[in-house]
């Protein structure tokens, strides 16, 4: 299986070579890779793109639609001989053909939407394996997520071997390889800390602990926030804990508290990673959190207060009142994890690139502490924790077949968003990001949506300055990332950290509802409500 | 018949052999939990588990795993909810949490749980 993945990046990696030299220098691959800012001032002083139309920039595929190139000015020349592109002027999602196909690299051909199938296939395996086929599933399913990766890999190798599909095929690889990195070392580093709460609980002390969850989950993360306090909340409540316990801990740290900050949940890192700016979530959807975060804790507070009654007087333990904490070193290697995500030279113009390369100096720096956080961790607490690498491992093989499948998806998204761009609006993208992030996964599903959404202005997702110009318009990019965040807690798979939650909490004794037991009596009579709510008041 | 509180005094371990797990004691079995699976049905037509009982000691089959050591890491360990073949299985203070560690050699080590071990009744 390692063998596979390792093909898989160095195949991404020679990938990404080619594409650097054939457009006669110029950048025609990726948004990471660096062109030095001499080839940049070629571009840009001639007041004409360096490289040919075939480049990433044509989002629209085979389909001509004439050239409209988008201008950018020297200073975003240099930018981009910084860190992202080389060209001095870049054309958008519509330039990919006219003039600029004909300089020697034909247009990219749009993928067809059967390439969707694998995508598709792998998506309900990961919904219906664990409860219809479980045997079969838990033996094969990094290699039935593998197969079908390579399926769809294997055809844009073969049959759409263009700089357009390329870089669309490297850019997943490049994400997926991010993605694993932050979500792997969040999860290890948060492995070895234990903390023990000796307190009674209370439903006052409950709500204390979901609402402290839900702001850490914008600090180290949704996983990493649900790893840390999974264990102490499950402590806390060991002489009555509930099934409802356990569900509006995934509702709120392991989701909707992290809509925050990119850090908070996976779909906001991956735009983060796209070229949403880091503080965008929290200066846009604080206002819509606080309310959300409100409501449900106080549905918990009805819930945890009848439930309490029932168990009157029978906690007859003695506690203390402390609170005991153990692997300091992996709270340190948190800190390096937080640091590390801004080390982007996209977010900073000094960090180098190491394109091409599929993966930076960040990626490098989390897996370094994916080994040392392990290596270096307290025992105890790894004990404690009951550490196991099965939950990331089955991340880690679900995910490889999920970005490489979601590959024409996006693509094809995109493309549809641009020929239908009038009928978008925040109702449909609220409820179609919602809707398909319950149950899908909701990091994939963001990208899809926010790529239509990019899509709408002639802009290309595959582009961080084009994104960050959607950014600026203030539009739909809310209705996305909430929806993505929120949905994702409509079931267990909506979310990495569901499946996680609901495994320790079972490896602790508790009987967790079924997929459609949590569904049906927790998160459509709770959550969907609430949903149609923060619809109706910041999206209608 | 072997008890399960002689064989904790004793320190005495158990063994496992891939998927077969030996316990130095004669018990009833509430619940047993491996990996992601909690088992609480122990009857004949379970295909996921199997408890052959022998005059001073069980053998538990985890028929769903081809070997323990592949399952349970070295950091997790196999938690059972057992109680006393004499004792009233209906008096929940009777009833002991244990936590098997497998360690080299098929070494099964049984403890008790400690506070730290989550393990909910």
């Amino acid at each position: 299986m390692k063998i596979v993945v390792a093909i898989l990046i160095a195949a991404a990696t020679t990938l990404a070579a080619p594409q650097t030299t054939t457009t006669d220098g110029a950048d025609a691959s990726s948004d990471h890779v660096i062109q030095n800012a001499e080839l940049a001032q070629q571009g840009g002083g001639g007041g004409r793109g360096l490289r040919d139309g075939s480049g990433p920039h044509g989002a629209g595929g085979g389909k001509g639609r004439g050239a409209e190139a988008t201008k950018h000015d020297a200073s975003d020349s240099a930018a981009h001989a910084n860190g992202e592109h080389a060209n001095g002027e870049h054309a958008n999602g519509e330039h990919a053909n006219g003039e600029h196909a004909e300089a020697g690299h034909g247009a990219g051909e749009a993928p067809s939407p059967f390439l969707v199938i694998p995508f598709v296939v792998l998506l309900l395996m990961i919904a219906t394996g664990p409860l219809f086929y479980h045997k079969f599933w838990d033996r094969h399913y990094p290699k039935v997520a593998i197969a079908l990766g390579l399926i769809t890999a294997g055809y844009y190798l073969v049959a759409l071997r263009d700089d357009y599909n390329m870089h669309a095929l490297m850019h997943s690889v490049k994400e997926y390889l991010s993605f694993i990195a932050l979500l792997g070392s969040l999860f290890v580093a948060s492995g070895g800390i234990m903390i023990k709460v000796d307190k009674k609980s209370t439903p006052l002390l409950n709500i204390a602990f979901l609402a402290i969850g839900s702001v850490i989950a914008n600090v180290i993360g949704t996983t990493g926030a649900s790893m840390l306090l999974i264990r102490p909340f499950i402590k806390i409540n060991k002489g009555r804990i509930k099934p409802f316990h356990i569900v509006f801990f995934i509702f709120l740290v392991s989701n909707i508290g992290g809509a925050l900050t990119p850090i908070g949940d996976p779909p906001l890192f991956l735009g983060f990673l796209r070229g949403v700016p880091f503080f965008w979530t929290l200066f846009h959807i604080w206002y819509i959190w606080i309310p959300t975060i409100l409501v449900v804790l106080a549905i918990f507070y009805v819930f945890d207060s009848q439930d309490l009654k029932k168990h009157e007087g029978d906690d007859a333990e003695q506690h203390t009142g402390k609170i005991e904490f153990k692997g300091l070193k992996n709270v340190a290697f948190l800190a390096i994890i937080l640091i590390s995500v801004f080390l982007d030279p996209n977010v900073l113009n000094w960090v180098p690139s190491l394109a091409p390369l599929p993966f930076g100096i960040r990626e490098l720096i989390m897996f370094a502490v994916m080994y040392f956080s392990y290596t270096m961790a307290n025992e105890d607490a790894l004990r404690a924790n009951e550490f196991d690498f099965e939950p990331i491992k089955e991340v880690a093989f679900l995910f490889i077949g999920i970005f490489l499948t979601m590959t024409p998806a996006l693509q094809l998204i995109g493309q549809m968003a641009k020929e239908n761009s009038d009928q978008l609006n925040d109702t449909l993208l609220y409820w179609a990001t919602g809707s398909l992030s319950a149950f899908l996964d909701n990091a994939p599903t963001y990208l899809n949506f926010l790529s239509a959404a990019v899509g709408r202005f002639n802009l290309d997702i595959n582009l961080v300055s084009d994104v960050r110009e959607f950014v600026t318009k203030d539009m739909f990019l809310q209705a996305i990332s909430v929806a993505a965040v929120y949905f994702g807690a409509m079931t267990y798979i909506g979310n990495g950290p569901n499946f996680m939650v609901k495994s320790i909490s079972e490896r602790s004794g508790i009987r967790m509802p079924s997929f459609f037991g949590y569904m049906m009596k927790y998160s459509i009579p709770i959550l969907l409500p609430i949903f149609i709510v923060v619809w109706f008041v910041f999206f209608k | 018949m072997a008890t399960i509180k002689e064989a904790l005094e004793q320190g005495k371990s158990g063994m496992y052999f891939d998927n077969r797990l030996m316990l130095p004691f004669v018990c009833d079995f509430i619940k047993v939990i491996a990996d992601k699976y909690m088992i609480t049905d122990f009857s004949p037509h379970q295909e996921g588990i199997s408890i052959v009982e022998h005059k001073d000691f069980t053998d538990v089959y985890f028929n769903d795993f081809k070997r323990l050591r592949e399952v349970i890491s070295k950091y997790e360990h196999v938690k059972l909810l057992v109680v006393e073949k004499e004792d009233d299985i209906f008096d929940t203070s009777k009833h002991a949490k244990l936590a098997v560690y497998l360690e080299d050699r098929h070494r099964a080590k049984i403890e008790t749980t400690d506070q730290d071990i989550l393990f909910v009744e």
